[in-house]
C-alpha cells in the first residue's frame, strides 16, 4: 500500500491519510475485512505523530469506511456501495455546478461542454 | 546493598586505566623499602607506604566523576544520595584496607626470608592500624571537602583547612608542649594503642560520612 | 487520558534565573516534545522531575505516584538520556553492563547487548573512543535496556549530524510502538520534533507558553502576511502576537480557517515550530 504525505502542503496531513485510504477502499484497492496497520505502526512507518494517524483513522471510522475492534485493529468496513455511490455523486454535481455556472458567465454552450466531456472520456480509454 | 556494589564496580572500573601505573608505584615503593638499611625499616615503610599509596589512589575516582559529571547521571538511577556517599566511603576504606593487608604481606615475607624468623604479627598490625589512622585523617577532611567544593577545588581548599588546623595545633602544643611527657603517656598506653586508634578510625570515618552525607543531600547537581 | 507525568506549580529560583509555576502533563502512550531556547527552564524542569534538584516548590507525581516519596520505585521505570552526563568515558559498552545489572532490578543484558549490535556499537572499545553519534546511543541503549514506561531525554539530538539525528527519532518511535511507554523529550532542535511529537510544549525564560497537539499548532496555526493597513483592520483578539518587518507585517493567528473566513486576505503561511517560537518570543501584542 503506497501512502504518500507532503509535509508542504496546505492539507492537514491527516486530511491527506483520510484521503488517500478512502480512496484505495473505493477503488476496492483495500478490501472489506483487510486490516489497515495499526496507527502506532503507520505513524512510525510514516514518520508522523501518533495523533496524526489516530485522527485520519477516527475521521475514517465517523464516515464508515473503517471499524476498530478494540484491542484487535482497525479494518476496512463493510462497504455500503449505495452510500458511496450517492456521496460520489455528490461531489460530481458540485464540481458540475461550478463548472456550469463558469459556462454562463463566459456564455459557453451547453453542447462545448458535452463535447469537452466526450473528449476527456476518450481520452481515459 | 546490590546498588552499593554496583556504584563500586563503577569506581573500580574507572580506576583500571591506573592499573598499570599501580603496578608500578607498588614496585617503586618495594624498592625504596628495600633500600632502608633495617629489615624493620623495610617492612615498616612497605606497610605505610603501600596503604597511603591505595588509599590516595582510590580518591581518583572522584576525579573521574568530575569529569564525566557523573553525579548528575547516577541521581537518576534508582538509589538514594545516602546509598551513592556511602559507596564513596566503603570503596575508599576497602581500596586502603587492601593496600594494607599486601603491605603486611610482603613485609611479613620479606622479613621472613632476612631474618629467617617468623616476624612480630602485632608489631606488623600495629604499623599496619596507625598507617591507616593516617590516611583516615587525610580522606575523612577531604571527603567533605570534595562533596563541597568539589575535586579540583576541594583538594585546594582541604590544603588550607589542613594548614589551618595544623598551625592551630601547632600553636596550642608550642604553648603547652612537654614532649617527655607524651612519650610517657604513648608508652603507658603502648598495648591499647592499636585498639584506640582503630576506635577513632572508626569514629573519624563515621562523623566525616554524616558530615559529607548532610553536605550531598542538599547539593543541587 | 491518563497522564504519566503531572507537574503542578513547580517553581524554583535561582540567582539568575527563575522556574515560574510550571504546569506539565505528560499523557501516557505518547511524545511530549519539550522546546525552548537555551536557558528557557527545559533541564531544570527534567531535573526536578528526578530529583537531581531537590528544593523546589511545587508538586510531581509520576506515574501517578510522588516523584519524592516513591523515588526508587519511580526510577526503576524510568529510562534516562542527559546531555553532559553520563558514566565516566573510560568504560566501554561491558563495563557498562556490569555496572549496571546490579544497579537496575530488571536489566536485561541480553537486550542490553542486542541494542549495543543493532546500534553497531564496538563492545570492547571504550567510549572516548567513539564519536558523538555513537556516544548517544550507547547512553540510549543503556536507558533502554531495563524495559522503561518511560524515557526522559534531554536534548538527545544537540550536536549529532542529521544521519545520526534521524537514527535516534527512529529509536524512539519504535519505543512508543508499545502503547504503555511514553517519552518526554526536550530539544532546542525544533525540527527535530516537528515530525515526531505528539505534543509540543513551549517554555520561554522559565515560563510555560503553551502546550498544544503536534497538529494544532501544524495545522492550525498560521502566519498571516500583510500591509500596515491590513495589518490596522484587525482585531487585536484575533491574532496572537505580530511581527512589523521593513515591507510587510507578520501576524501569528491560532486558527488560519477561521481568520480566512473573517479577514480578506490572503497570503497565510503555515508556520513551523521554529516561526511559532520566534513569533511568541520576538513578537508584539
Amino acid at each position: 500500500m503506497n501512502i504518500i504525505i507532503s509535509n508542504s502542503s496546505s492539507i492537514p496531513i491527516y486530511e491527506q491519510i483520510k484521503e488517500q485510504i478512502k480512496n484505495k477502499i473505493v477503488s476496492n484497492e483495500l478490501k472489506t475485512g483487510e486490516m489497515l496497520p495499526s496507527i502506532r505502526n503507520l505513524a512510525k512507518d510514516l514518520r508522523i505523530s501518533v495523533i496524526t494517524t489516530k485522527s485520519a483513522y477516527e475521521e475514517l471510522e465517523k464516515e464508515g469506511y473503517v471499524e476498530t475492534v478494540p484491542g484487535k485493529g482497525t479494518y476496512v468496513a463493510n462497504k455500503n456501495t449505495e452510500l458511496i455511490r450517492e456521496e460520489q455523486l455528490q461531489k460530481i454535481e458540485g464540481l458540475i455546478d461550478t463548472v456550469v455556472s463558469i459556462a454562463k458567465i463566459s456564455k459557453i454552450t451547453k453542447e462545448e461542454i458535452r463535447n469537452m466531456l466526450d473528449i476527456l472520456y476518450e481520452e481515459d480509454k | 546493598m546490590n546498588i552499593i556494589k554496583g556504584l563500586m564496580t563503577k569506581d573500580l572500573l574507572q580506576l583500571r586505566s591506573y592499573r598499570k601505573s599501580l603496578i608500578i608505584f607498588i614496585i617503586i615503593y618495594f624498592l625504596v623499602a628495600i633500600s632502608q638499611s633495617s629489615i624493620n625499616g623495610i617492612s615498616t615503610m612497605l606497610v605505610i607506604m603501600l596503604t597511603l599509596g591505595l588509599g590516595m589512589f582510590s580518591m581518583a575516582t572522584f576525579n573521574y566523576d568530575e569529569v564525566s559529571k557523573t553525579d548528575k547521571y547516577i541521581l537518576t538511577l534508582p538509589l538514594t544520595r545516602k546509598e551513592v556517599v556511602l559507596s564513596k566511603y566503603i570503596f575508599c576504606i576497602c581500596s586502603t584496607l587492601i593496600g594494607c593487608i599486601i603491605g603486611m604481606v610482603l613485609s611479613f615475607i620479606i622479613t621472613f626470608i632476612f631474618t629467617k624468623s617468623i616476624p612480630n604479627i602485632f608489631e606488623i598490625i600495629s604499623i599496619g592500624i596507625g598507617a591507616i589512622f593516617g590516611i583516615s585523617i587525610i580522606e575523612t577532611i577531604q571527603i567533605p571537602c570534595i562533596y563541597k567544593w568539589g575535586a579540583e577545588k576541594g583538594r585546594l581548599n582541604m590544603f588550607i583547612l589542613v594548614i589551618i588546623v595544623s598551625s592551630i595545633l601547632g600553636g596550642i602544643s608550642y604553648i603547652n608542649f612537654d614532649i617527655i611527657q607524651v612519650s610517657n603517656l604513648l608508652s603507658l598506653i603502648e598495648k591499647i594503642l592499636p585498639i584506640i586508634l582503630l576506635i577513632a578510625i572508626f569514629f573519624i570515618n563515621f562523623i566525616s560520612y554524616k558530615v559529607s552525607y548532610k553536605i550531598y543531600s542538599k547539593k543541587e547537581l | 487520558m491518563e497522564n504519566v507525568i503531572e507537574i503542578s506549580n513547580l517553581y524554583k529560583k535561582y540567582n539568575n534565573f527563575e522556574l515560574k509555576n510550571i504546569n506539565l502533563n505528560v499523557p501516557k502512550g505518547m511524545i511530549m516534545g519539550l522546546i525552548g531556547e537555551n536557558g528557557a527552564g527545559k533541564t531544570t524542569t527534567i531535573k526536578a522531575i528526578l530529583n537531581v534538584i531537590n528544593s523546589y516548590s511545587g508538586e510531581i507525581k509520576v506515574f501517578g505516584k510522588d516523584s519524592k516519596i516513591y523515588e526508587r520505585e519511580i526510577k526503576e521505570d524510568i529510562g534516562v538520556v542527559l546531555d553532559d552526563s553520563f558514566l565516566s568515558e573510560c568504560l566501554n559498552p561491558c563495563d557498562i553492563n556490569k555496572i549496571m545489572e546490579k544497579v537496575y532490578k530488571n536489566w536485561d543484558e541480553k537486550l542490553y547487548f542486542k541494542y549495543i549490535e543493532d546500534f553497531k556499537l564496538p563492545k570492547n572499545k571504550i567510549s572516548k573512543e567513539y564519536s558523538s553519534g555513537m556516544k548517544m546511543k550507547l547512553k540510549i541503549a543503556t536507558a533502554l535496556s531495563h524495559s522503561p514506561k518511560l524515557l526522559i531525554l534531554d536534548e538527545p539530538t544537540a550536536g549529532l549530524d542529521p544521519i545520526a539525528r534521524n537514527e535516534i527519532l527512529d529509536i524512539f518511535q519504535d519505543f512508543i510502538q508499545d502503547e504503555e511507554h511514553s517519552i518526554l523529550v526536550s530539544s532546542h532542535i525544533t525540527s527535530d520534533l516537528e515530525h515526531i511529537a505528539d505534543y509540543i510544549t513551549f517554555i520561554n525564560n522559565g515560563e510555560i507558553i503553551l502546550t498544544k497537539t503536534r497538529d494544532e499548532l501544524l495545522e492550525k496555526y498560521g502566519i498571516v502576511k500583510c500591509t500596515k493597513e491590513d495589518f490596522e483592520k484587525i482585531d487585536k483578539k484575533d491574532y496572537i502576537k505580530y511581527r512589523k518587518h521593513k515591507y510587510e507585517y507578520d501576524i501569528l493567528v491560532e486558527n488560519k480557517e477561521e481568520f480566512k473566513r473573517k479577514y480578506d486576505i490572503q497570503i497565510i503561511d503555515k508556520p513551523s515550530i521554529e516561526d511559532i517560537m520566534v513569533m511568541y518570543v520576538k513578537g508584539g501584542k
